[in-house]
Formats: structure tokens, C-alpha cells, sequence
């Protein structure tokens, strides 16, 4: 109750007589009428009073007598500072927790004690290291299946949270593999405890329910499982030299496969592909157009290589690549997309592991991306958070590599000639023709190898449909691929390359298993199915060390390459797409295919993509709706329900922070240029008039320009003609530019009708340097998994935001009525007192 | 101390202008620099800012027998040097032969050695261009000594006659980079096995005889031009170099 309000109440009465009945009361006192006034009721102007101010007063009153907290002029503030401090306390503890920068001296003599047991000589003896094994073994069933009960439960939990948190202070590769087996084991015993123990078989409703999630968590801990083999430990290979003499060298045929990408995409690849560092007479260039245009039939001829089209255009890319196979006779072939730009090092630095290893069939190089792709630049986290791309080959590849299990990609890739043709050509059975040629390479014992420096780099896709048109192509081709010729069946492959290929398939089919977690709780808060069962605490108890170790494994062995929960939001924002063509595939794989319109070209407006949010939106809906079925139960239901319906609302809680990141995905952004630009620190000299030469560095280039710093404002000025000097190694390149703008110390630079040399020397220059995209990761953080949760909740927030900011002018437009009703209640509402002194009337 | 020697393979090359800059460049890197003009032209000392009626220098004071530094004098920007000066020397009638001037040379370096200099002083010395026929002027009494050259065919024919020259690291100055001829000579220069080639080389650039007419160099009076960035390079490389020998020492 507000009573300092009525505290002075003969000074208002005073003034408000006065205002009635015109009583002549003194100016000073007026004016700290009006003051008080104005303190309490800062929303009514009493001088111009309003017809409504009749319910305004009221309310206000009410307010400050039921509402205000007695004397609290500033309530709020200050409880408020007390949360932002408690916050950043706890959340600075935590992020400490999980940080594994800069281990100790303890850590570090630890992991030499480690390594000493893991190398001491009393492994190699088999009696030892048998029983050894076995006693793990019967250890690890133990652990898994202990009783189920509350108490034991916790201290399990206990146990295997200290050993974790010791652990993961610990550097190296063993101390890693240690908290993977720690996961297993917490994942291990929670889907035991599930299938033994909380399926409940009495109710029908609940058995199904139970039994589709139970079903999806063993998908989940499925590809944990495989997920952990894979990625155990990384090869990361080193390229071989090659041998001195270049006559031994073998002859190479690049096919660069096109269909309908205008000239300016396939230039910058053609010209770089022809600079590749390579005896000239063993180099041959094809471009393989589909398209059969006269264009690039002409541009080939200019710059001298081969052009090569065909009667048909069956089996698209890998029909393509196949007649060209027919045509050419080079001993290997290099594959790159059209938009891929090879460095000049890309021949030299994937080359020499043939000559190591006959049985050598696949060099691999990643795929790197300078330009942000859909869900990057929608979220903006290009550069920042690694993309999905990233954690497939910075870490998946590489560590598929120790199986010798890393297959092809289709692009940016060598492959021996012989072994190709052994097995037909590259595969058209499926639509993703590349793993599956891999496979079949495999399977007649040829081993791949896989390099992680990025040797050559590309365009993104534009637009989020066609991405997630890509995405579902490639979902589409691994289960079809996981049909007709399962890698964990059939000859040729050994076990673990049977588990990688797995894996590499199974990680496709997270469609349902995605839609199935967000949808899950509201079983229980619309339903009212408890298709868990067992009480609330038993649940936390088994469920957070499962889902805890999990995330701190993957943090450790993903960190620079994913960031924790990223992924969910990648995968839960394609779900809905992949779920269905892979369901198909799975049944008939052969059957249909699935595409999103492809808008492509540029994302002109800043818009919120309706149509691809769609079903988010629905499941959206459904997750609010539970929260108030959720809100509704704590209020009335069976009060021993609360627990468990606290817990299903938090879970519902997360899925909704998910789902907020995945509409920020569908929020598009609006693309700018055509010509992307580039990040690029190099050296170049201006000449100015009279052979005045200036040297500065670059900013960034594109295709068509390039920024530079100024080292003074008004060096240059828009319109000037001038030449600048870029260098390839030592050799100085010129090319004559023209000043677009400039602004500040910042210019661009617009490239002047390069010839074909110039333009071949400019991405010598830029595109195609052998150190191009070495440095892509240099100042990325590593993963934080609270801070990640952080930024995930960052991101939700923006999503609903730009959401609620697409709706609402759409309302608007139709229905002005309601902004305008959502303004007057609004101003109806009560206030704050304002504490302004200096106020007059 | 370290003695570094610069001499021009011709006449213009830019020897001076080498001098003048890797001393400032030097000097800006925190080291201390003497530089001794050697060169009977004795126009080192118009780069760092001395007034042309000044006649003192190297060789008056020789002449006079006063001791050789005392002819020492500092620049604005705190680079000391020795100017050649202008003196109606005994022989100078005759010129300056080799022989004189590697005497000298080796006076002033024997008793610089006793005058306990400051320890890493680094003392660049200008050379007269190499005649027909020469050897390099200071060969072996130096850490390093430089060959200036252009990289026109000129010079490049002049190189190829003279190889192999020993104990020359050859510094190319004025390189045009927008022609490829000179281009493709220096790569022809830096392939050469009979040669060393600095990996730095100058570009032309017009800032340089601009500085001059103001009688500075392009640290001063152009800061942000090639010139003074490839000098500042040249000049960590010649840095570092000296440091590796040392190391090998
Ligand atoms: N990198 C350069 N760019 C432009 N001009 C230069 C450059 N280097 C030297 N010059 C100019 O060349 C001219 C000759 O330079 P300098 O006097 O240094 O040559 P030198 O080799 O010492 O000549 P000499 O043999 O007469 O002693 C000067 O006008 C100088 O400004
Ligand atoms: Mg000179």
C-alpha cells in the first residue's frame, strides 16, 4: 500500500479545489501541486484533462494502493541490480567451470602420469591385457546396470560428475577418450533405466508414446556412439612432397562440371584451375558444361582449355563427369564445382600421397566457404560460430581418415583414374553420387585419404531454399545410398569403415527424432500421457548426467569446429524438410524426389520467409499452448503432478528457445551485393600521378573491386584513374582501377577492363594464393557451452522478435483496429510514480 | 660495432640515397648509426639536411690531422655522420685510388675499434661506384657489403660480365613494377647462382628525389610512400642478417 502518496493530501485537495471551484490559490503552491501530481500520476495531465482519464485515475489509484510497495520510490531498480549481479556472478563461475583454457601444473603432471600408464610396457603382455579389458568390460556392465534406485542413482551421479570435471582439466587426446567412455556409461545406464524400468505396459497411450521416445533416444545415443568412434582422434594428415623429378609426375585431367552458373561464376575457377602449380603439359582443364552454351564454349577458347558437352543431360552431375571420363585420359582427375576456386598449391599439396600409396584412389580437401551461408548470414554468426559445414570437415572427415573411411565430396577432390573406372564411373544410382562412389571404391579395397587445409574456396548457397533444397538432396541420396547398398552389409569394407559410412547415413535420419524432442513434453502437458514413467526426481537424477556428460565430451572434442547447441538449431530448422524425403527413401528408394522452390539469385528485401517456417510455427504454437496447459496444471492440477510438470516445462522451455533460433533463420537478411567480398590483408602500392607510389593494404576484394586503407584521408578521390601494384610471392602484378568511393581512410577500388591476363593475375594475387584461407579460423573462440546457450537464447529472442515485427505490420495492414486497440489499452494502464523534481507545470 | 658497405655497380644507381635511407631506417628501428661517406661526390650529407657551404668532413680533417670523428655530425632526426668534405687533399689531384681509400677505411675501423664505440653502433658506409675491371672496394673488411644495382639490362649484362663477385649481396633499387621486363630481370638476377639477391628489393618512386630537393629523406618527407616501407624492409632484413651472422660467429 501507497500511503507517502496520501501523506500530503490537504496540499492536492487544496489545489484541486482550487482548479474547481477557481479558488485563488498561491503560485508556488500550485506548481508543487502539480508536481505531486504529476509524481503519482504521471500518464493524466490533470490541466488538459482527456474523457478517459476517468478510468485512468481509478486504476492509477488502485495501483499505487495494491501494487506499489510502501516508501519504495525506486523498487524495481534495485532488485534488479542485485539479479544482474548475482547473474554475472554465477554465470562468470560457470563459464570458468567449463573452460579448458590453460591447464595447471596439476593438470599437466596428471596427464603425464596418464600417459605413463597407457604406455607402460605391461599392456603389451597378453595375459595382462585381456583381463584387463574384460574387468572394464564387466566394470562398465556393473555401472550400467546397478540398481535403479534413487540413492544410488545420486551418488553414481556424483562420482562420475567429479571424475568428469577432473578430467576435463586434463590436456591431450587420452583424457578425452576417458570422458567419452564416462558419457557412454551415463548415456549407457539412462537408456537402460528407460527401457528397463519406465515404460509403462498398463496404459496403451502411454506405451506408445513411451515407446516412440524411447525408440528416438536410442537413435540419439546411436549416433553418439558412432559420433565418438568416428571422431575419436583424428588423423590430421600432413601433405607428402613430392618426388624431385617432375618427369615421374602423372598427368592430371581438372573437371570443373557446370550447368546453368552465369560466366562470372565459372571465370575466377577456370583461370585459378589453370594456375595450379603443375607441368603444363601434364595439366588439362575440361570444362563440362551441361548447359551447352556458346558462351563459355567461346571463353574456354580464349583462355585455352577444353570445353566438353554432351547429346543428354542424364544423370546430371554424375552422368557429366562420367562422359567425360569417356573423352580424357589424363591418369587423375581433379573435380571441382564451378564456384570452387582452387589455390595454386592445390595439385602440389594433394598429390603426394599417391606416390606414398598405390592403393590410393581419393585425395579429400574440405569445402571452405568465404561468403556466409543462408543461416549464417540470417543469424549472423558467420565467422563467429563454426558453421555445419565446418564440424563435417574439420572433424568428421579427418577423423574418418583414421578408418580410412573419408569419402568423396564431389568437389575440391582427386581421384586415381583406374580405380574409377573399376568401379564404373562415378555412381548414378543415388542422388548423392560422390559418398557412394567412395564406398564403392572402398569396397574393393582402395583407401582415401583426407587433407584438411582448405585448398580452394567457394560461394555459399544464396538463398535459405535452395540451402535447405541442398540439404535434403543430400539426406535424400545417404538413406538411399543406406538402402540399396548398406555399408554395414555386402563385401569389402571392415568394421569400423562399416560404422563411419553408418554413421555418416544414420546422422541424416534426424528428421523425426528432432520433431519427435520438440513435440514430446506436450504429450504429457496436453495429454496428460505419461509416457515416462517414473517420478520427477528419478528422471532429473538419470537424465541430466546423460544429457550433461554428453554435452561436455562433444564440447571438448568439437569445440573448434562446434559450438554446443548449434547444431540443434542447424538440424531442428531442416527437420521438418528432411524428415519426410528420408522417410520415403527409406521405405522405396527409388521413389520421388523433394524440392523446395529455389528462388536463388539475390534476397533483395529483408523479409521473414513464411513458407519455410511454416511448421515451426505450428509446433510453435503447440509448445505455447502447453506452456498454458503447463501453467494451467501447476494451478489445478494434482498438486503431486508439480514436479513433473516443472520439469516438462522446462524441457518445453529449451525446445522453445530453439525454436526462437530457428525463426530467426527463416528472418532473412538482405544480401547487399552480387559480388561477395572477401576479407584479404595484403599488401599493395598505389601509383599516383607522376609515379608517386603509395603503399598500403588491402581491406577485402571482390570479383569486380577491392578496398583498401588510405594512410592519408585525401589521397584519393572518386572518379580518379589510377594503377595499384598486387603481389604473387615476390613478382608484382599492376592493374589499372578506377576510385569508386572513399570514405575516411577506406577506399574502393573498381577494377578497369582487365584483360584475360590481368584478370588471371588478379587471382593469382587474391583468390588462388596458396596461404588463401589458412587463417579462416584465426581468431574464432573456442566453444563455451554456456556461452553458447547464451548466444542461442540471444538469437531466440531476436527471432521472436523479428517474428512478432513481421506479424504485427501484417495485422496492421489489415487490421489497423488492433494496433490501435493494443495503444489505448496500453495507455490505459497504470504507471510508475515518476521521480523528477524539476518539473513545471 | 658492424660495418655494412653499399656500392653502386655504375654511376646513379642510388647508392647514396641507400645509405641515407637504411640509415634513418635503421636509426627509426631503435639502433645506433654512424654513416661514413667514403665517396669523393659527398653528397651523403644533402639527404640528411647539411647546409651546402659546410666544407668540413672526412677528408679535411685528415688532412689537418685532427682525429676522424671529430668531423662527425648529427642529422635532424639524430642519424650521425661523416661527410666526405670538400678539401684540396693532396691527392686529390690524382683522385682517390682504391688503395687510399681502403687505407683509410681500415684506419678508421682499427680505431674506432680502440675508441670503444658504443657496442652495436652500425656503420654504413658509402662507396664510390665500382670501376671497370674493380673489385668490390671494402671486400673483407666488412660484415656485409652491398651491391647496388637497377634492374635494367645494363646492369644486368654489367652483372653477368663480373660474376662471379665475391662477398656481394646484390640490392636491387628503382624497379619499375609495372614493367615486365624489369620484372622478369630480377627474377633472372635472383635465379642466378653466381649472385646473391637480397629478396627486397626498392621501387622507383617519384618521392624520393622530391625528398631530396628537400633535402630529406622519404621517412621525413613522405612517410606512407613504397620507398619507405621497402627501405624499413630492407632494413629489418639487414638487421636480422647481421644478427644470424653474429649467431654463426
Ligand atoms: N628508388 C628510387 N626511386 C626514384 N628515384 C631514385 C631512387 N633511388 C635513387 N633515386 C634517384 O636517383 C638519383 C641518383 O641517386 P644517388 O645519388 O643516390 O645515386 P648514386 O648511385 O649514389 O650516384 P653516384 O654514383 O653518382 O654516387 C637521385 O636523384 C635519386 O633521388
Ligand atoms: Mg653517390
Amino acid at each position: 500500500m501507497s500511503l507517502e502518496a496520501l501523506r500530503h493530501w490537504p496540499g492536492p485537495l487544496w489545489w484541486l479545489m482550487g482548479q474547481l471551484f477557481r479558488l485563488p490559490v498561491p503560485w508556488h503552491q500550485q506548481a508543487a501541486m502539480y508536481r505531486w501530481w504529476r509524481k503519482w500520476f504521471p500518464h493524466v495531465d490533470i490541466l488538459h484533462p482527456r474523457p478517459l482519464d476517468v478510468i485512468r485515475i481509478p486504476v492509477q489509484v488502485l495501483w499505487l494502493l495494491l501494487v506499489i510497495p510502501p516508501g519504495a520510490r525506486k523498487p524495481w531498480p534495485r532488485i534488479g541490480e542485485w539479479l544482474r549481479r548475482l547473474e554475472h556472478v554465477s554465470i562468470g563461475m560457470l563459464v570458468r567451470v567449463f573452460s579448458t583454457e590453460n591447464p595447471g601444473p596439476v593438470a599437466k603432471k596428471l596427464h603425464s602420469v596418464m600417459r605413463e600408464m597407457v604406455e607402460h610396457p605391461l599392456w603389451d603382455q597378453r595375459w595382462f591385457r585381456w583381463p584387463m579389458l574384460l574387468l572394464g568390460l564387466a566394470g562398465a556392465i556393473l555401472v550400467v546396470t546397478v540398481p535403479y534406485e534413487l540413492e544410488t542413482q545420486l551418488w553414481l551421479l556424483f562420482a562420475l560428475l567429479l571424475a568428469a570435471l577432473l578430467i576435463r582439466r586434463i590436456p591431450g587426446r587420452l583424457p578425452t577418450l576417458v570422458l567419452m567412455a564416462i558419457s557412454l556409461l551415463a548415456s549407457t545406464r539412462y537408456l537402460w533405466w528407460r527401457y528397463t524400468t519406465t515404460l509403462n505396459w498398463d496404459d496403451s497411450l502411454d506405451l506408445m508414446l513411451g515407446l516412440i521416445l524411447v525408440g528416438v533416444e536410442t537413435y540419439a545415443w546411436l549416433v553418439l556412439l558412432l559420433g565418438y568412434i568416428q571422431t575419436a582422434w583424428p588423423l590430421q594428415r600432413e601433405p607428402v612432397p613430392l618426388p624431385e623429378d617432375e618427369s615421374l609426375w602423372p598427368s592430371v585431367d581438372v573437371y570443373i562440371p557446370t550447368y546453368n552458373e552465369p560466366l562470372h561464376v565459372l571465370k575466377p575457377t577456370v583461370l585459378a584451375a589453370r594456375q595450379m602449380d603443375w607441368p603444363a603439359d601434364k595439366l588439362n582443364i575440361y570444362i563440362l558444361d551441361d548447359g551447352k552454351r556458346d558462351e563459355i564454349r567461346r571463353f574456354a577458347e580464349k583462355v585455352g582449355v577444353h570445353y566438353l558437352d554432351r547429346p543428354d543431360n542424364r544423370h546430371a552431375k554424375a552422368g557429366n563427369l562420367n562422359h567425360a571420363l569417356t573423352k580424357t585420359h589424363g591418369e587423375f582427375i581433379a573435380i571441382f564445382d564451378c564456384d570452387h576456386i582452387p589455390t595454386r598449391s592445390f595439385l602440389q599439396t594433394s598429390m603426394g600421397w599417391f606416390f606414398k600409396d598405390r592403393k590410393l584412389a581419393l585425395v579429400q580437401t574440405p569445402h571452405h566457404f568465404f561468403s556466409p551461408d543462408p543461416f549464417e548470414r540470417n543469424l549472423g554468426t558467420f565467422g563467429q560460430v563454426p558453421n555445419e559445414n565446418e564440424l563435417f570437415y574439420g572433424l568428421v572427415q579427418d577423423g574418418n581418415d583414421l578408418w580410412n573411411a573419408t569419402f568423396f565430396c564431389g568437389s575440391c577432390a582427386v581421384l586415381r583414374r583406374g580405380p574409377l573406372e573399376e568401379v564404373g564411373g562415378i555412381a548414378v544410382e543415388t542422388v548423392t553420387e560422390d559418398a557412394h562412389t567412395a564406398l564403392k571404391m572402398h569396397r574393393l579395397g582402395y583407401r582415401s585419404a583426407y587433407l584438411s587445409q582448405p585448398q580452394a574456396a567457394g560461394l555459399a548457397t544464396e538463398s535459405l531454399s535452395a540451402h535447405v533444397g541442398q540439404r535434403i538432396r543430400w539426406a535424400r541420396g545417404m538413406t538411399q545410398i543406406f538402402r540399396i547398398d548398406n555399408p554395414m552389409l555386402g563385401k569389402g569394407l571392415n568394421p569400423v569403415q562399416r560404422l563411419c559410412y553408418s554413421n555418416a547415413m544414420l546422422h541424416f535420419l534426424y528428421g523425426i527424432p528432432r520433431l519427435v524432442f520438440l513435440t514430446a513434453p506436450l504429450a504429457f502437458l496436453l495429454l496428460h500421457a505419461y509416457f515416462i514413467h517414473a517420478s520427477a526426481v528419478a528422471i532429473v537424477l538419470y537424465v541430466v548426467p546423460h544429457i550433461f556428460h554428453a554435452n561436455l565430451t562433444n564440447s571438448r572434442i568439437q569445440g573448434k569446429y562446434r559450438h554446443s547447441f548449434w547444431a540443434e538449431v542447424y538440424e531442428t530448422a531442416l527437420a521438418w524438410y528432411i524428415a519426410r524425403p528420408t522417410t520415403v527413401a527409406l521405405i522405396d528408394p527409388g521413389k520421388g524426389s523433394f524440392n523446395v522452390t529455389a528462388k536463388g539469385g539475390l534476397v533483395e528485401k529483408e523479409h521473414f520467409d513464411w513458407t519455410i517456417s511454416r511448421p515451426y510455427l505450428v509446433v510453435l504454437l503447440l509448445n505455447l499452448l502447453g506452456v498454458a496447459f503447463g501453467l494451467w496444471r501447476l494451478q489445478a492440477g494434482d498438486p503431486r503432478e508439480i514436479p513433473t510438470v516443472i520439469i516438462t516445462l522446462l524441457w518445453t522451455l529449451y525446445n522453445l528457445l530453439i525454436l526462437g533460433a530457428v525463426l530467426a533463420v527463416a528472418a532473412e537478411a538482405r544480401q547487399v551485393r552480387i559480388n561477395h567480398r572477401v576479407g584479404l590483408d595484403v599488401p599493395v602500392t598505389l601509383i599516383l600521378p607522376g609515379l608517386h607510389r603509395v603503399q598500403t593494404r588491402t581491406v577485402d576484394v571482390s570479383e569486380g573491386g577491392i578496398g583498401v586503407e588510405l594512410p592519408e584521408k585525401n589521397l584519393l578521390s572518386p572518379g580518379q584513374r589510377l594503377e595499384i601494384t598486387l603481389f604473387h610471392g615476390t613478382r608484382p602484378h599492376v592493374f589499372p582501377v578506377v576510385v569508386a568511393n572513399v570514405f575516411g581512410h577506406r577506399a574502393g577500388l573498381r577494377f578497369d577492363h582487365l584483360n584475360v591476363e590481368q584478370e588471371e593475375a588478379l587471382i593469382h594475387c587474391t583468390f588462388s594464393r596458396a596461404d588463401a584461407w589458412l587463417e579462416r579460423d584465426r581468431d574464432r573462440k573456442a566453444d563455451n557451452p554456456i556461452e553458447s546457450l547464451g548466444e542461442i537464447f540471444a538469437t531466440g529472442v531476436r527471432g521472436y522478435g523479428a517474428m512478432l515485427r513481421h506479424i504485427f505490420p501484417l495485422l496492421a495492414e489489415k487490421l489497423p483496429i488492433l494496433e490501435r486497440m493494443r495503444h489505448f489499452l496500453w495507455q490505459l494502464l497504470p504507471r510508475y510514480p515518476v521521480n523528477n523534481e524539476r518539473m513545471y507545470p | 660495432m658492424k660495418w655494412i658497405a653499399l656500392q653502386g655497380l655504375k654511376g646513379g644507381v642510388g647508392t647514396t640515397t641507400a645509405v641515407a635511407h637504411l640509415g634513418e631506417a635503421c636509426h627509426r628501428q631503435g639502433r645506433s648509426v654512424l654513416l661514413l661517406d667514403l665517396s669523393p661526390g659527398n653528397l651523403l650529407r644533402i639527404y640528411l639536411g647539411m647546409p651546402w657551404e659546410v666544407r668540413r668532413g672526412l677528408v679535411p680533417a685528415l688532412t689537418a690531422g685532427t682525429p676522424w670523428y671529430q668531423a662527425a655530425y648529427r642529422s635532424a632526426s639524430g642519424v650521425q655522420f661523416i661527410p666526405f668534405g670538400v678539401e684540396s687533399h693532396p691527392l686529390a689531384e690524382q683522385g682517390y685510388s682504391r688503395s687510399v681509400l681502403r687505407q683509410w677505411f681500415r684506419q678508421i675501423r682499427q680505431e674506432a675499434a680502440e675508441l670503444q664505440l658504443q657496442e652495436d653502433t652500425l656503420c654504413i658506409v658509402d662507396c664510390p661506384a665500382l670501376g671497370p675491371g674493380e673489385d668490390l672496394l671494402l671486400q673483407d673488411l666488412v660484415e656485409l657489403h652491398l651491391l647496388v644495382v637497377n634492374p635494367d639490362p645494363g646492369c644486368f649484362a654489367s652483372l653477368r660480365q663480373r660474376e662471379p663477385l665475391p662477398g656481394a649481396q646484390v640490392l636491387i633499387n628503382r624497379l619499375h613494377a609495372e614493367s615486365p621486363l624489369e620484372c622478369d630481370l630480377q627474377d633472372m638476377m635472383m635465379a642466378s647462382p653466381a649472385v646473391q639477391v637480397l629478396p627486397v628489393a626498392v621501387q622507383q618512386d617519384s618521392h624520393v628525389p622530391e625528398s631530396l630537393a628537400w633535402k630529406q629523406t622519404v621517412f621525413q618527407a613522405a612517410p606512407a610512400s613504397q620507398a619507405a616501407q621497402d627501405f624499413a624492409l630492407l632494413a629489418s632484413w639487414m638487421l636480422s642478417q647481421l644478427r644470424e651472422t653474429e649467431h654463426v660467429a
